[in-house]
């Protein structure tokens, strides 16, 4: 990956093509429960691999590749979410839910309705729990790449993780 | 933010999003709500570690990115941090300011000598200075804001200036639909006037990323 | 054994309190309209303006904070210092100051809430991400933030303020505003608008307002809604542009010019005052009050 990365940096956009085949899954999986919307979530991923193509020179490898390309999706993300916020509606319709592309469920009605009370959940905890709990990052990545304190990152996660088990337990 | 508030903040289907930075600043300082939350937030039984982190997108995404990278037009310097040694930010700042301001001068300028344009005046072959000096100055600005956001020394990002890169970014798209406008419609004034007022804006971001990472 | 025991506690209490808060109550004499500069980074700010020719601060800080409060004739300083600027996980500072309300005063702030009243002096704050809410009398107020929220009230006043991402909203009894951001909302209610000058990139301007004679009124926005409410007696020339966000006149404003797509001029009574609005992609409403 880091000499693909190198060839992206110098203008080879099949290294660069390479770079999203590797990295567009996780990068997917994050805009589109952020958005809860495949239409927009495709706007963000566009935007988020234009950009990272944009500054792959300023990239210096302090982080991991993935951690700046995530905070660049999260960041968008958050951007549009806050523009949008009055005409965005909340929640979910159940036909965009089940347009959502969630592959090999052992237990489609469980993981729908996992995914629909994340999507219910308010944008600041929704953030939190996807990157702590699906995408594995640490509260001080998170922190980071939200630009907010560790203790307001806490914060968001246990009322997410609260918010979450009572709509399950409905 | 007393124990009190935060308590109830962690454990009420209603409370306020917004809060959450005091609530996050109290749990901070405050052992015993440190301990309240951890006690009330098991560890066991996190049902979103069971989702799936990898999720494929649709087949045509790439050439529509692909489609996006080779319509970029890159005009101007691309910023390289070894060719700027130190960090001389200020004469930076400066020389932008003073280029943005000599933009800012020859639209105003010309906006009040040449009359407003009735017809369309899309001119996709002829360079368009201002345009191309403002996306000069973005390309400039956009690596600046990047250095800035690593915090010296640490190679920690700042998170203050990770949030002005956001809004930075938010001025960009702003300043590429006002070019697009003025390439199929003509360099009426209004709109000349709006690039310019864009471009100081993005400028003013770049100068508040400074301050921050000087303070 | 005893002994040891009640000493090892006081030892541990005296370890606690380590990390606890002091409170601070100084005061200094100060001219009836000096200046008054005060700085906090983290915490609170609450400034109450009173009778008295004396700068008054009260409140908790945290132990390894300093409270310097000096006053050199015109100038009072209050300054909270912090032994290290970039680390203020563990301390903070919540202050209320007393000061004369004819003081001009500075604030300055990193993520301290502000608050602010009873004061008719000038009036400048500088925050970072800290919230400002002022309800003054002042008859110039300039207010900076890059993300914290400004709520700003005041009767007759001169009123600057620009945030970056932070939202704005200033009720404002009769006045002049300059008021800019770049993705926070703006609204302003106001009951005698001399005039004004909003701007914003990606938000919403929302504008209910009586126009003065004589008021000249720009509002720029790129992609942010701009609503504009007016009683139904204002007289005024009103020039909408749109690229390509939709303009509703809902106010019963005559359409003078304009091809309706892109501009739409229109006028109501004898077009004594002057209204621009323009966006990108942002809709135009006007309403009638």
């Amino acid at each position: 990956m880091d000499e693909l990365i190198e060839k992206a940096r110098h203008g080879d956009e099949v290294a660069f093509r390479s770079v999203y085949e590797q990295t567009s899954g996780r990068v997917y999986a994050l805009c589109i429960r952020m958005m809860k919307d495949e239409t927009r979530a495709v706007e963000m991923m566009q935007d988020t691999f234009v950009r990272v193509w944009q500054n792959l020179e300023t990239y210096r490898g302090e982080s991991a590749f993935t951690t700046w390309l995530h905070t660049i999706a999260i960041n968008a993300c958050l951007v549009a979410l806050r523009t949008q916020r009055r005409r965005r509606e909340d929640g979910m319709e159940n036909e965009e839910l089940e347009a959502m592309t969630v592959p090999n469920s052992t237990d489609p009605v469980d993981r729908i309705a996992l995914e629909r009370a994340i999507a219910a959940l308010p944008d600041g905890a929704r953030t939190v729990l996807l990157l702590h709990d699906i995408h594995g990052y640490r509260i001080d990545e998170i922190a980071e790449m939200t630009s907010t304190r560790p203790g307001t990152s806490k914060a968001h996660l246990h009322r997410a993780r609260k918010l979450l088990r009572e709509a399950l337990s409905r | 933010m007393s124990c009190e508030n935060v308590r109830r903040w962690l454990e009420f289907d209603d409370a306020d999003e917004t809060d959450a930075l005091r609530v996050g600043e109290h749990l901070e300082r405050c052992v015993d709500c440190q301990a309240f939350a951890a006690m009330s937030d098991p560890a066991t039984s996190l049902p979103a570690t069971s989702l799936p982190d990898d999720i494929s997108p649709p087949a045509d995404l790439w050439p529509q990115i692909e489609a996006k990278i080779q319509a970029e037009r890159v005009v101007g310097p691309t910023f390289d941090a070894s060719k700027h040694p130190g960090r001389d930010w200020q004469q930076a700042a400066s020389i932008l300011t003073a280029v943005a301001a000599i933009i800012f001068l020859a639209v105003v300028i010309r906006s009040t000598v040449a009359p407003v344009a009735t017809e369309s005046m899309a001119r996709f072959d002829e360079p368009n200075v201002e345009s191309e000096l403002a996306a000069a100055i973005e390309q400039e600005c956009r690596g600046v804001m990047r250095e800035l956001s690593l915090a010296p020394g640490l190679g920690v990002v700042d998170p203050r200036t990770v949030a002005l890169e956001a809004e930075a970014r938010e001025v960009e798209l702003a300043i590429a639909d006002t070019r697009l406008a003025i390439e199929r419609d003509g360099e009426e004034p209004k709109m000349m006037a709006s690039l310019a007022r864009l471009c100081r804006v993005r400028l003013r971001l770049t100068e508040h990323a400074q301050e921050l990472a000087r303070s | 054994m005893k002994l040891i025991r009640i000493l090892s506690c006081l030892a541990l209490i005296a370890a606690v309190a380590v990390q606890a808060e002091k409170d601070v109550n100084e005061r200094v004499s100060a001219p009836r309209d000096g200046e008054v500069e005060i700085e906090n980074i983290v915490g609170s700010i609450r400034v109450e303006g009173w009778s008295e020719n004396a700068v008054e601060v009260k409140g908790t800080i945290g132990e390894n904070l300093e409270l310097r409060l000096e006053n050199d004739g015109r100038r009072t300083i209050v300054l909270v210092k912090y032994p290290e600027r970039r680390d203020t996980r563990h301390q903070h500072a919540d202050i209320v100051v007393r000061l004369p309300v004819a003081s001009e005063v500075r604030i300055e702030t990193v993520s301290a809430d502000i608050e602010a009243s009873s004061i008719s002096g000038p009036v400048q704050v500088e925050s970072v991400s800290g919230g400002v809410e002022l309800d003054i009398q002042s008859k110039d107020v300039d207010v900076e933030s890059i993300s914290g929220d400004i709520e700003l009230r005041a009767t007759k006043a001169q009123i600057q303020a620009e945030a970056v991402s932070g939202d704005v909203e200033i009720h404002v009894q009769e006045g002049n505003i300059d008021v800019e951001t770049v993705s926070g909302d703006i609204a302003v209610v106001s009951g005698k608008l001399t005039g004004g000058d909003a701007q914003s990139v990606s938000g919403d301007l929302d504008f209910d307002v009586t126009l003065a004679k004589g008021c000249r009124l720009d509002i720029e926005s790129h992609s942010g809604d701009v609503d504009l409410t007016l009683p139904p007696e204002t007289s005024a020339e009103i020039d909408l542009e749109a690229y390509s966000g939709s303009m509703r006149n809902r106010v019963g404003a005559l359409q003078t010019g304009g091809d309706g797509r892109r501009e739409l001029d229109l006028i109501m009574g004898s077009g004594d005052s002057r209204v621009e609005i323009t966006t990108f992609s942002g809709d135009i409403e006007l309403r009638a009050k």
